[in-house]
C-alpha cells in the first residue's frame, strides 16, 4: 500500500497533536479532498487548515492550483505563526 | 647582578602601572557609557516622519574601519557591502523578542539608520527573550531602551525612535522613509499593515514570527516575490490566534529568528541574495530538523495587493480587518453578565466563612503546576466536556446542593467552563466563575500569590 507523509506545524502540530504522520495514499488526492481528509482525521484541524498553506515536498502549492498528492510526498501543513 | 634583579623589579612596577592604566581607561569609558546612557534618555525623543533622508558616504571613517574590520576583511562583504550597509536604512518593527537580537545585530553591523517601532513599556516578564532590554528599565519605552541599547554597542548608528502604535493612520510615510522593513510584531492586525504599506510603498518586507518552540522567516515584497496576503489570504479568526503570554514561548526561539531576520535585511542592503528565489524558513526548535526551507513562488498575479489588478490601494482598518486588536495583550472577556460571576472578594468571604463548595481551576495542567488555590480540583477547560470530568466533578461534590466556583488565569476561560457545567446540571447550587481569575486575586486578596 503506498503512503504519503503529513507534516505539522506551529498550531497545526498542536491540533493534530502530531508532528508527522503516514497516511494511506490513494489516487485524486487535491487540495480539498486533503482538507476533507484531514479534519476527519482530526477533527480539531478545521480552523486550523482554513488559514494554512500547503507544501508538497518543500515548495508550496496554490489552494486553487490543480495538483493531487503523489505516493511518497511529504505533504506540510503551515498555519501562520504571528506571535513575537 | 643587583643592578640586573632592580631592572626586573622597574619592569615589573611598569608592567604594574599599565595595567593599572588600562583599568583605569576601561572604567573611565565604563563611567563616560553610563552618563552618556544617562544624558540621551534625557535627550531622545520621538521622531515623526518624514524623517531626513539618510546623509549617504562615499567611505567609511577610520574609526568605522577598525570597529567593522573583521567583517571588511570577509572576501564576500568587504568594503563595498559595508558601505552599501552604511548608507541604508532599515525599520524594525516591534522592540519584543524578535526585535531584540535583529536590533542589536543590526546596529552592531553597521547599518546607518535603524528606526525602531514600538508602544509597548518593558515589564520583567519580558526579559527572559527580550535581552535588548534589561532590570533598571523596567517601565521604559521599548523603542526608547533599544535604541539607547544600540547607541552603547555602536554610537555610529543613527537610531530613531518612533513610540508609538502603527495603524493605518501614520504607517505609509514612515515605512516610506526607510529602504527595508523588518517586522518583529507580534500580532496579527500590524502583519497585514505592514504587508499593505510595504506592498504601496514598493519596500521588501524581512517577516519573522516565533510561538512556543517555532519560528518562521519570510522576506514579503521582494524581487517579485509574493506578498504576506499571496500566501495568507485570510486573517485567522481572533480567538484561534495564540499570543505569547497565553501559549508561552522560550526565550531563544524568537530571538533565533530576530538573528535570522537581521541577516537577511544586511542581505538586501548588500545585495547578497539577488539571486536568491523567494522561500520561507521555518524553525522548530525540538524537531530532528530544525530548518526547514519551502520554496515559495512568485507574487500571485489574482492577489487583491499586490497582484495585477489590485483591489487595495490605500491603507484600510486592519483591526477591523483582523477582528482583533494591534497589541498581543489579552483582552477581558465579558460572555456572562458580572451580576452572574464571583469577585475576589466575594470568593475570599467563601474562604473565610468555610462555606462548603468545590472550587474548579480549568487552567493548563502546566499552569496549575506553577501555583494554585488550597483545595481545588484541576480539570483544563478543553477537557471539562467529556464524560469522565463531568463524572470528576460530581465526584467531589459532598452534596447536590453544593456550589461550584470556577477559576483560570484572567478570568476568560472560567466563563465558557460555568456554561458547559450549568448545562451538565451538574449542581442545583450556584456555578459561578471568579472575576478577574487568579491574576486579579494576586493584586485584591493575597500579594504573596504568584502571578506569570
Amino acid at each position: 500500500m503506498p503512503h504519503f507523509t503529513v507534516l505539522y506545524f506551529a498550531s497545526a502540530k498542536d491540533a493534530a497533536k502530531a508532528e508527522s504522520e503516514k497516511l494511506d495514499w490513494s489516487s485524486g488526492i487535491d487540495a480539498a479532498a486533503l482538507t476533507r481528509l484531514l479534519v476527519q482525521l482530526h477533527p480539531e484541524l478545521d480552523q486550523v487548515l482554513k488559514t494554512s498553506m500547503f507544501a508538497v515536498n518543500m515548495e508550496y502549492m496554490d489552494q486553487d492550483q490543480s495538483w493531487t498528492v503523489q505516493p511518497g510526498d511529504e505533504v506540510a501543513v503551515i498555519p501562520p505563526v504571528s506571535g513575537g | 647582578m643587583k643592578d640586573n634583579s632592580s631592572h626586573h623589579a622597574a619592569e615589573e612596577l611598569l608592567r604594574k602601572v599599565a595595567l593599572l592604566e588600562a583599568e583605569n581607561e576601561a572604567l573611565q569609558r565604563q563611567v563616560q557609557a553610563l552618563r552618556q546612557e544617562q544624558s540621551q534618555q534625557a535627550a531622545v525623543k520621538s521622531s515623526a516622519a518624514p524623517l531626513h533622508p539618510l546623509e549617504k558616504v562615499a567611505r567609511l571613517t577610520n574609526s568605522e574601519i577598525a570597529r567593522y574590520g573583521r567583517q571588511l576583511i570577509l572576501p564576500d562583504f568587504g568594503i563595498h557591502a559595508q558601505l552599501d550597509l552604511r548608507n541604508s536604512s532599515v525599520l524594525v518593527v516591534g522592540a519584543g523578542g524578535l526585535g531584540a537580537s535583529c536590533i542589536l545585530y543590526l546596529g552592531g553591523a553597521g547599518v546607518g539608520r535603524l528606526g525602531i517601532v514600538d508602544h509597548d513599556t518593558v515589564d520583567t516578564s519580558n526579559l527572559h527573550r527580550q535581552v535588548i532590554h534589561n532590570e533598571a528599565r523596567q517601565g521604559m519605552s521599548k523603542a526608547h531602551s533599544a535604541a539607547l541599547s544600540v547607541r552603547l554597542l555602536n554610537p555610529h548608528c543613527n537610531t530613531v525612535v518612533h513610540d508609538l502604535v502603527l495603524d493605518s493612520s501614520n504607517a505609509q510615510p514612515i515605512i516610506d522613509s526607510y529602504d527595508i522593513v523588518v517586522d518583529a510584531t507580534d500580532n496579527v492586525a500590524t502583519r497585514y499593515l505592514l504587508n499593505d504599506a510595504c506592498v504601496l510603498g514598493g519596500k521588501p518586507l524581512v517577516s519573522g514570527s516565533a510561538l512556543r518552540l517555532d519560528g518562521q522567516l519570510t522576506i514579503y515584497n521582494y524581487r517579485g516575490g509574493p506578498c504576506y496576503r499571496c500566501l495568507f489570504p485570510t486573517p485567522p479568526p481572533a480567538e484561534t490566534v495564540t499570543n505569547c503570554s497565553d501559549g508561552g514561548v522560550l526565550g531563544v526561539v524568537p530571538g533565533i529568528v530576530g538573528c535570522l531576520q537581521a541577516l537577511e535585511a544586511i542581505k538586501i542592503a548588500t545585495k547578497m541574495n539577488t539571486q536568491d528565489p523567494p522561500t520561507m524558513t521555518l524553525f522548530s526548535a525540538n524537531s530532528t530538523t530544525m530548518f526547514r526551507t519551502i520554496k515559495l513562488r512568485k507574487r500571485k498575479a489574482e492577489c487583491i495587493m499586490c497582484g495585477d489588478a489590485p483591489t487595495i490601494t490605500r491603507l484600510i482598518d486592519y483591526v477591523k480587518f483582523c477582528g482583533s486588536s494591534a497589541t498581543d495583550k489579552t483582552p477581558d472577556l465579558f460572555l456572562i453578565p458580572l451580576q452572574e460571576r464571583l469577585t475576589c472578594e466575594g470568593y475570599k468571604k467563601i474562604l473565610e466563612t468555610h462555606t462548603p463548595h468545590l472550587l474548579l481551576d480549568v487552567r493548563e495542567k502546566v499552569q496549575f503546576d506553577i501555583c494554585s488555590l488550597p483545595s481545588s480540583l484541576n480539570i483544563p477547560l478543553k477537557d471539562l466536556e467529556l464524560p469522565e470530568s463531568i463524572e470528576q466533578v460530581k465526584k467531589r461534590l459532598n452534596a447536590k446542593d453544593e456550589p461550584v466556583y470556577i477559576v483560570c488565569r484572567r478570568g476568560n476561560d472560567s466563563q465558557p467552563a460555568v456554561r458547559i457545567l450549568q448545562e451538565q446540571g451538574i449542581t442545583t447550587g450556584d456555578i459561578k466563575d471568579i472575576v478577574g481569575g487568579l491574576n486579579l486575586w494576586t493584586d485584591k486578596i493575597d500579594p504573596s500569590f504568584p502571578k506569570y
